[in-house]
């Protein structure tokens, strides 16, 4: 049986528009309908023209982060039910707006590069350890923080909440950070450049401990515990 | 990881915290719960710190308060001047404020410590009584204003049936309350660091000023000032054990935050009370 559920939409076309405007959609939501599908009810249906972004539809691969209601979450995971009659759907905050619902994520993207997300090993050395792997207990209380934090997703959400991104955009935001914390938990991982870069004022001590990171985080990611975990120096390097 | 000077300032304000929580509370429950301000006369002070070891607390209060007060400070200036020169200069007058008010605090002590006369040198100036009551005034006036348009703000957003974006999180909350009682503490401290002056200079000025804490107008400020210190403690406390013992879930958050704010309205109470009765 389907229900009612209004849309009201923040849409902005940068190339038309001069400002944001809220639109209001009605649709027939069919049950276990999410607001993914929702939308997809409104572009096939009613307004062609509406931008969103998406991709795998299962929660992993982040596409889809918007704000719904005010909190950020992913489209795709969001059921109708469990939201009121009017569901509000914004695009993510701190990035610029490609239309509607689709931001660019750039500037989020450069800041991640900017802690040189991949693994940097000290060759010689690894080299000679090749023969044998190195071993790591998976009970190790560093190796199950970092557990946590490669399960993001880089979706955005956790940028789009966080207050400090808003008011400093030189700040890495807490998907970088944790990112940082996860590759500095690898105790094969030796990039100083890395640490240098996240102990400054733009890295985890610019971070004002808000934890909107944590509340808005779809794949159970605590951004501000692998923060906390820098500040504290408790890195693979440290131990 | 190698702390920078940001680094140091946020190991500061977490020692310098937890080190100032049991001295306030213990101040706090001196001069509100087992005597009203109105009552903490010249004569009240001069017998407290004839004492060695009143002295020393208040001064160690001082000193730490002022310090992390100067530290947080550093960052609401980080966070709301968006100049480099700006955040400098906004910085160099903090320090020198900070600096300013530890040597008269300090001087204020010492000198009471030897003893007070029934008039000082400044006791026939008349004016400076409406001026510190003008400032404590002023202080009321930004608070109550700034109380109300937060209150509008929420309430035409929540009638326009509008998100009310980062203020649905309890962290945006904490954090919120936390920096500006933060930014009131700082403020009220060195009107209070002025007053105390007057102990050497005017003790019949100072009484004169302590009176006034009994004004109706001041009398919310007095209250709203009694709960921003226990939350601030409170909440510092909140975070030390969501930071230091790896609690960041968001059920921990959420708990801890809403056993801050009922623990800050349970302990006011008993001030509100004395606060009352005392006017």
């Amino acid at each position: 049986m389907s229900v009612q559920k209004n849309f009201r939409i923040r849409r902005f076309d940068p190339s038309h528009d001069a400002r944001p405007y809220w639109a209001t959609y009605t649709i027939e939501a069919k049950p276990k309908f999410s607001v993914l599908d929702g939308l997809f009810a409104i572009l096939e249906g009613q307004d062609g023209t509406l931008g969103f972004r998406y991709s795998c539809r299962a929660g992993m691969c982040g596409s889809c982060a918007m704000r719904i209601d005010g909190r950020e979450g992913l489209a795709c995971r969001l059921r109708l039910e469990n939201l009121g009659a009017t569901i509000t759907v914004e695009p993510l905050r701190s990035l610029p707006i490609v239309k509607d619902l689709t931001t660019d994520m750039t500037p989020f993207f450069d800041k991640y590069r900017k802690v040189e997300p991949f693994f940097v090993g000290d060759s010689p050395s690894f080299a000679q350890q090749t023969s044998e792997p190195l071993r790591v207990d998976p009970a190790q209380s560093l190796r199950l923080s970092a557990n946590r934090a490669i399960d993001c997703i880089s979706c955005g959400a956790c940028y789009s909440a966080c207050p400090t991104v808003a008011n400093n955009p030189a700040y890495l935001g807490p998907a970088a950070l944790n990112r940082a914390f996860a590759l500095a938990a690898d105790e094969r991982d030796r990039d100083a450049d890395r640490l240098a870069l996240v102990s400054g004022p733009e890295g985890a001590y610019g971070c004002r401990s808000v934890g909107n990171c944590v509340s808005v985080c779809p794949a159970g990611v605590a951004p501000l515990a692998a923060i906390q975990l820098l500040r504290r120096g408790k890195t693979a390097s440290a131990t | 990881m190698q702390p920078n000077a940001t680094g140091v300032a946020w190991w500061y304000l977490r020692v310098s915290g937890l080190l100032v929580i049991a001295l306030v509370l213990g101040h706090l429950f001196v001069m509100h719960y087992a005597n009203a301000p109105s009552s903490t006369t010249s004569a009240f002070v001069l017998v407290r710190w004839s004492d060695g070891f009143w002295r020393d607390f208040d001064w160690a209060l001082l000193l730490l308060a002022l310090t992390h007060g100067l530290v947080g400070m550093r960052n609401v200036i980080a966070d709301a001047v968006p100049s480099r020169i700006g955040r400098r200069a906004g910085e160099g007058v903090l320090a020198i404020l900070a600096a300013t008010f530890l040597a008269i605090g300090t001087i204020s002590i010492v000198d009471v410590a030897r003893g007070l006369h029934a008039r000082g040198p400044l006791s026939d100036a008349g004016w400076i009584v409406p001026a510190l009551d003008a400032l404590l005034g002023a202080l009321a006036v930004v608070t109550y204003l700034a109380v109300l348009t937060v209150a509008i703000a929420l309430v035409a957003r929540a009638a326009m049936k509008l998100p009310i974006g980062w203020w649905q999180f309890h962290g945006q909350w904490a954090w919120a309350l936390h920096r500006a009682t933060g930014i009131g503490i700082f403020f009220f401290l060195m009107v209070h660091v002025l007053d105390l002056a007057l102990l050497p200079l005017a003790p019949n000025l100072y009484d004169a000023t302590v009176a006034s804490y009994a004004n109706p107008f001041l009398m919310p400020m007095e209250i709203a000032l009694v709960c921003a210190v226990i939350y601030h403690a409170l909440n510092g406390t909140r975070l030390w054990v969501l930071e230091f013992l790896d609690q960041q879930t968001t059920k921990a958050a959420i708990g801890t935050f809403a056993c801050v704010v009922v623990a800050t309205l349970l302990l006011a109470l008993p001030s509100i009370f004395v606060l009352v009765r005392g006017s």
